[in-house]
């Protein structure tokens, strides 16, 4: 054989052991049911985002006691960052006809994916009668917008939240004021703030975060606090309302607590890094998800309060979190079985309480509120009550149709271009909602 | 076997990833576009919403600012530091590294330790300015400054990377060249702008292209430190199609976007390559 005609047959075989490796990683199956018909062993996929940072460890925990208890189902836990990160990982799996069987998902993503018929309802695979009071043992302001407007039941609440106050009681003991007790009302807050400023050198009095993706979040209390429609949206997600009076006099309060009050800055309040401004003493008083207590806890170095949000004409915060669904695409009856028989062992009231305990997320239902693990916390750690008294008045979170267009492209931009102060908050709503009723038109 | 056999044979496994890899994705991509949202139908509505829709202009417009200033900045920067790092002089290979290391870190480390530094409160910049009394600016979160301040970062690690391109050209040069100049009584400014300069022309261009195709497709920092706000002041090209494709999950749109940018880049890169190449000096 001559050398010249050698090379191209090293060349040919080696392009074809290429291909060869490309093309068998390219259909290798990423979830297969290994027991097949027999039906005896069965394996899923299984995708949990953690948006505080101590939620990873404890799923993986859980993860493996599960498979002590259930050695018949082989479940691969997937970390899968945050939510919305959490959202594209599944939508590609969709795409790819290979979904996690289950997943724990922004509670809020759940009319997009129902619409796409992406996750399957929980009541069409409950089959005992003891399944069925499962779903009635969680609280009913987590379970609100849980449920699809034919009343579908799409998600299972796991780690729940809301909005809460914190606060500096080194402060208020410096500006005279009672630090066992946060503002109950607006002026309170106002004058709260103020004072932490003045007698206490607080740089700044009260954050509420204007961050893109959770500006939102905060703005529903806001108007749920005016006397308005704090929701935000019907069941359906096909209709918004938000230019209402009580609305615009929502964000125009929002707004002037960095324009005029000078209580917060007249910039973007960033979510991520407002938690560590308050752990710095740069601001007296934040308000954000109750999930963030367990790092308030751990870091602050001064005393601390937490309480309710205040309330003025109406009172309540959105629920916020996430939930566990059931995906469809590329998932097989028994996977679909094992799926449900994961998510009843996640959520047992003794899981949802340790959840609740070791991240600051909100005890899922009345069960896990009562159980000893819960109560001996509660003595050590008084705190933990506030959240569980703001559900009370709890508001469904704002959930729409194509949701990130709507709320994070739309919404976020109109509200952050008044409190920056480019616009007035009567035109920008005015616009957002005729730009969002146009979005969502599109899906009727 | 004929040597033309032999040099197609050769060609095929560059052919085979070339067409699995950018072609077929971009016929793929051209298809798509003209797909309603959740594929099927034919229409051209997507690339009729391009001109209405707000975000996509914002993020061209803050693209087009970006890409504008960033590039000459950078290529200029590095132009600059490796005249002086050609110098002989004491610790050179130690500055050289030194100049070169953001090159080497991942754009999200970069992202990740910048945001520290713009922190409005605990920040590097504002507790530097604030020791001296002067004014504690909200870096990323006025959305005024937020895109300069993304420049600010996207110059620093540019112009390290391009600097170890200019090196290299300069070593390219001939030392005659310089001893020249000395013996003429030339300036050093004098010889850089009439020498080193021209004959550096073939290393700009290069690098222009690179930085040009670098300024619209790193977007890591986007996501990092600011997520296109406040406002979509600092909302991208690539971030914006990027939360089109996958967050609202429309990726016939996102496709429509994908090629205007991509036909954009394509006439770019074709009048640099006009514009500058009349005037390079190849050798």
């Amino acid at each position: 054989m001559s050398p010249r005609f050698r090379t191209p047959l090293i060349a040919a075989a080696g392009v074809a052991t290429i291909s060869a490796l490309f093309l068998s990683g390219c259909s290798a199956p990423a979830q297969s049911s290994t027991g097949d018909a027999s039906g005896k062993e069965v394996s899923i996929d299984f995708y949990y985002p953690d948006q505080v940072g101590t939620l990873g460890t404890l799923i993986d925990g859980y993860l493996k006691d599960f498979e002590k208890e259930h050695p018949e189902i082989k479940v691969k836990g997937v970390y899968s960052g945050d939510y919305d990160q959490t959202l594209v990982a599944v939508n590609t799996a969709i795409d790819a006809n290979k979904a996690p069987a289950l997943a724990i998902m922004d509670q809020s993503f759940m009319l997009d994916l129902a619409d796409r018929d992406a996750i399957s309802s929980w009541d069409d695979y409950l089959t005992t009668d003891e399944d069925k009071k499962w779903l009635d043992g969680f609280y009913p302001q987590f379970m609100s917008n849980s449920i699809t407007a034919d009343k579908h039941v799409m998600g299972v609440p796991f780690a729940r939240s809301t909005i809460v106050q914190y606060w500096n009681k080194d402060y208020f003991a410096k500006a005279g004021l009672d630090p066992e007790h946060g503002p109950a009302t607006r002026e309170e807050l106002l004058a709260t703030a103020h004072a932490m400023q003045e007698k206490a050198e607080a740089k700044w009095g009260l954050f509420i975060p204007t961050s893109t993706g959770t500006a939102y979040w905060l703005y529903q209390a806001l108007v749920q606090q005016a006397g308005g429609f704090g929701a935000l949206s019907n069941p359906a997600g096909d209709k918004v309302t938000l230019n209402t009076p009580e609305n615009v006099a929502a964000l125009e309060f929002w707004a002037s607590l960095g324009k005029t009050e000078k209580v917060a800055p007249d910039t973007e309040v960033a979510w991520g890094t407002s938690t560590d401004d308050f752990l710095a003493g740069t601001t007296g008083m934040l308000w954000t998800t109750s999930g963030r207590m367990g790092t308030i806890q751990e870091k602050a170095t001064f005393d601390w309060g937490v309480s309710a949000l205040p309330a003025d004409i109406g009172q309540g915060a959105p629920t916020g979190g996430g939930s566990l669904m059931l995906f469809n695409a590329g998932v097989s009856d028994e996977q679909r079985a094992a799926a449900v028989t994961l998510a009843r062992f996640l959520t047992t009231p003794e899981r949802a309480a340790d959840v609740s305990v070791k991240s600051g997320y909100i005890a899922t239902s009345e069960a896990a509120w009562d159980t000893t693990a819960m109560q001996d916390h509660l003595k050590k750690f008084p705190q933990a009550a506030a959240p569980h008294a703001a559900i009370a008045d709890a508001i469904p979170e704002m959930a729409t149709l194509d949701r990130d267009r709507v709320v994070y492209e739309t919404l976020a931009p109109a509200l952050q271009s008044v409190l920056l102060g480019t616009a007035d908050a009567k035109t920008a709503l005015d616009d957002a909602q005729a730009a969002i009723d146009k979005i969502l038109s599109s899906h009727k | 076997m004929s040597d033309r056999a032999f040099s197609y044979a050769l060609l095929i496994p560059a052919f085979f990833f070339l067409t699995l890899f950018t072609v077929k994705p971009l016929i793929g991509s051209v298809l798509s576009s003209m797909q309603e949202r959740g594929g099927g139908g034919f229409t051209l509505e997507n690339y009729a919403r391009l001109g209405e829709d707000e975000t996509f202009l914002r993020a061209a417009t803050n693209n087009l600012l970006f890409s504008l200033l960033t590039v000459p900045l950078s290529l200029g920067l590095a132009m600059w530091l490796a005249v002086l790092l050609h110098q002989k002089m004491r610790g050179q290979g130690f500055l050289r590294a030194g100049v070169f290391a953001p090159a080497i870190l991942p754009m999200v480390a970069i992202a990740v330790i910048w945001m520290y530094f713009y922190q409005p409160n605990i920040g590097v910049f504002n507790t530097i300015l604030g020791s001296l009394g002067l004014p504690t600016p909200d870096w990323l979160g006025d959305p005024a400054l937020v895109l300069p301040s993304l420049m600010v970062m996207m110059v620093w690690k540019e112009a390290g990377f391009f600097m170890i391109f200019y090196l290299a050209g300069l070593q390219g040069i001939d030392p005659e060249l310089e001893e020249a100049s000395r013996l003429e009584g030339t300036g050093k400014f004098r010889h850089f702008w009439k020498v080193s300069f021209p004959l550096l022309l073939p290393t700009t261009l290069f690098s222009a292209i690179v930085a040009l195709s670098d300024s619209i497709k790193m977007v890591d920092f986007v996501f990092v430190m600011t997520q296109g706000g406040p406002n979509n002041a600092s909302t991208l090209l690539l971030y914006h199609i990027y939360k089109v494709s996958f967050a609202q999950h429309w990726p016939q749109y996102a496709a429509a976007m994908s090629l205007v940018v991509v036909a954009v880049l394509v006439a770019l890169a074709v009048i640099q390559i006009r514009l500058i190449d009349r005037k390079i000096h190849y050798r």
